[in-house]
């Protein structure tokens, strides 16, 4: 195993290499001279000069990479063009409202997506299967924004049940411990802060998790009829073990490795759709932050964002892959 | 003297060219036998023909009609699906959007098509550096999640109905490459492709004439699924203000324009009827996929 995970994180090394030379690109290519933007078009060309050797832009491009690549592993990625905030800053404020609800939709995903994925493979051709794919369907054909401004429409404007924005009321008094805010309300034992915060993340969390909801389901469904076909499965059954028996005990863990798989690759999704669910949402995370750079036209904003998720998304990545490892013995000797 | 002459061989199609055929019959036989393609098909076509008969059908002029008496107006006789902030038809917005987000995943998944499966070629088949150099680049790609990287090329490009084609396309590459290269891999080790190379073919006619006619069937299916997941991520940067800019009408802005506007909670019509005929769009590409991969591709359909 220990040779496995050295080998893995050496394969990380040039796809990390490759992700901030993509970017180190994008961000020469953006029209317009970056010292320009950050000073405004009535600098004097004396002024703009000034900055760009203070940027470095006067560098040939080799050295300016690896100055670039070198602020990237001190994890200096810049700041704001329009608030001065060091871009590394924003990201450690906004990345556990981002991360929590990433990960309160993934469960979704996985509590209702699983299950459902079962019951449709069990009862093929059924009502069930029929319902359980015709809605996997329709989840991934649906923009998620879209969803999310029906979701508000209905339950927060006509029903009022749920709040429509934010993470907390702003009555809440909160003193984030750790940013996460369902543990740090439980930490503190304050249930009318979390009761607060999981009124919050119900539509939110509801509307990120529909693609891998969907996903899940389906794999899940895939997986399982092909386990379902196999000899051992039969002879489990011919043994006289209960079916329910044969399905949670012999293959239901056979069946959940490629799920485990989509889980890492809806990961990435799950970030990404984190962009336009936050802004309807008003969710103080990083997508929406990445929004507000687009809108101001704030590339460092953008690009630090873009290469922070890119990052998230390999290591979760990696450590699907390990998991994988555990789970499947024979992964580690291909 | 007169010798009857021998009766001439009955016509028959020699067994070469008549597999094919028979394959091809059952292939259409296939699709219709399956419900979700005949169902992705007919909204396929009802959609593309609404597409194309807009100007034709329409009463109004989708960028300059507007009628401020019915600002934000809900579904009337007049406008079927309200007005929106601007008092302009959403009927019409949604109708020309329609020909806009068609173009678009058209395009896109063309270019991805077409870079995706010629780097996949060339990977399969060349194997050394090529193939580590090719696939270093698709892991790269992938690492991003797909509407990142899309963000990305476009905060580059500038905002334009041909930014996000470009950008949209330029996410869908890695999926073509990783395809046609294992169709590639398996192919080029098969009896046909050994035989040829043994007649001293070169490669470039081993691989345009033979194993690319071969790796079509899965490279169809992945590129109708693509048209709908391209539909979907470029409606996804018009919503983020990235997409066709006015007076262009796309599905996705107008969903940006009521929600940024202000509007789209009090005047739900203004995101309600985008969204659906996004999701119709999406929805038919995604059931013809389904269709064909039955018909095509029968052991990859599960």
């Amino acid at each position: 195993m220990g040779r496995y995970i050295l080998r893995r994180l050496l394969q990380l090394v040039p796809v990390l290499l490759g992700i901030s030379l993509l970017v180190f690109i994008f961000l020469h290519l953006i029209p317009g001279d970056p010292a320009v933007t950050m000073l405004g078009d009535r600098a004097t060309p004396d002024a703009v000069e000034k900055l760009r050797e203070r940027m470095g832009l006067n560098e040939p491009l080799p050295l300016q990479y690896l100055s670039f690549l070198g602020n990237l592993l001190t994890f200096d990625l810049g700041s704001s063009i329009f608030t001065g905030v060091p871009i590394a800053e924003e990201i450690r404020l906004r990345w556990p409202a981002t991360f929590e609800l990433s990960v309160v939709a993934m469960l979704i995903a996985l509590v209702i997506g699983i299950p459902a994925g079962v019951l449709a493979a069990v009862k093929k051709n059924s009502w069930i299967d029929n319902l359980t794919m015709t809605g996997s369907l329709l989840g991934v054909s649906m923009p998620v924004y879209w969803l999310g401004l029906l979701l508000i429409y209905l339950f927060a404007v006509n029903l009022q049940w749920l709040p429509p924005s934010g993470r907390t009321d702003i009555g809440t008094v909160f003193e984030p411990v750790t940013g996460f805010f369902i543990f740090d309300s439980i930490v503190r034992g304050d249930f009318s802060a979390l009761g607060d915060v999981l009124a919050h993340l119900v539509l939110p969390a509801i509307t990120l998790s529909t693609i891998p909801l969907a996903i899940i389901a389906r794999i899940t469904r895939s997986a399982m009829l092909e386990v379902l076909s196999q000899d051992y499965i039969r002879t489990a059954r011919s043994k006289g073990l209960k079916e329910l028996v044969v399905i949670s005990k012999h293959a239901l863990k056979n069946a959940m490795l490629p799920v485990v798989t989509i889980v890492g690759l809806e990961f990435g999704t799950l970030l990404g759709g984190a962009i336009l669910t936050e802004t309807i949402f008003s969710w103080p995370g990083i997508g929406s932050w990445i929004y507000g750079g687009i809108l101001q036209r704030d590339y460092p904003v953008v690009q630090g964002g873009v290469v922070f998720v890119a990052f998230v998304f390999v290591l979760i990545n990696l450590l699907v892959d390990l998991s994988y490892a555990l789970l499947d013995p024979r992964i580690q000797y291909k | 003297m007169a010798i009857a002459s021998p009766p001439k061989p009955p016509k028959t199609t020699p067994p070469t060219q008549r597999r094919p055929k028979l394959l091809r019959n059952r292939a259409v036989q296939r699709f219709f036998e399956s419900t979700s393609g005949l169902i992705g098909l007919g909204t396929t076509v009802f959609l593309v023909l609404a597409a194309l008969l807009a100007p034709v059908l329409n009463p109004y002029d989708a960028a300059s009609a507007r009628d401020y008496a019915a600002r934000l107006q809900g579904p009337s006789m007049a406008h079927w699906f309200g007005a929106d902030g601007l008092g302009r038809d959403i009927l019409t917005l949604v109708w020309y959007g329609l020909r806009t987000s068609l173009v678009i995943g058209l395009v896109s998944v063309l270019i991805g098509l077409l870079i995706g499966v010629g780097l996949g070629l060339a990977a399969g088949y060349f194997r050394g550096w090529v193939e580590t150099v090719i696939g270093w680049m698709t892991d790269v790609m992938l690492a991003f999640p797909s509407i990142l990287l899309a963000i990305a090329v476009v905060t580059v490009t500038g905002p334009s109905v041909v930014s996000v084609m470009v950008a949209v396309g330029i996410v869908q590459i890695p999926k073509f490459i990783r395809l046609t290269r294992s169709m590639v891999l398996s192919l080029r080790e098969q009896e046909f492709v050994q035989t040829v190379r043994a007649f001293g073919a070169k490669a470039p006619r081993i691989v345009f004439l033979h194993i690319l006619p071969a790796s079509l069937a899965p490279l169809v299916v992945q590129a109708t699924l693509a048209i709908g997941t391209a539909t979907l991520e470029a409606a996804g940067l018009g919503f983020l203000g990235l997409g066709a800019q006015p007076p262009t009408p796309e599905l996705g802005t107008m969903l940006s324009d009521a929600f940024k506007g202000g509007y789209s909670l009090s005047a739900p019509w203004t995101i309600v009827f985008p969204g659906l005929f996004i999701t119709l769009t999406v929805l038919a590409f995604n059931l013809l996929g389904d269709g064909l991969r039955d018909a095509l591709d029968p052991k990859g359909s599960r």
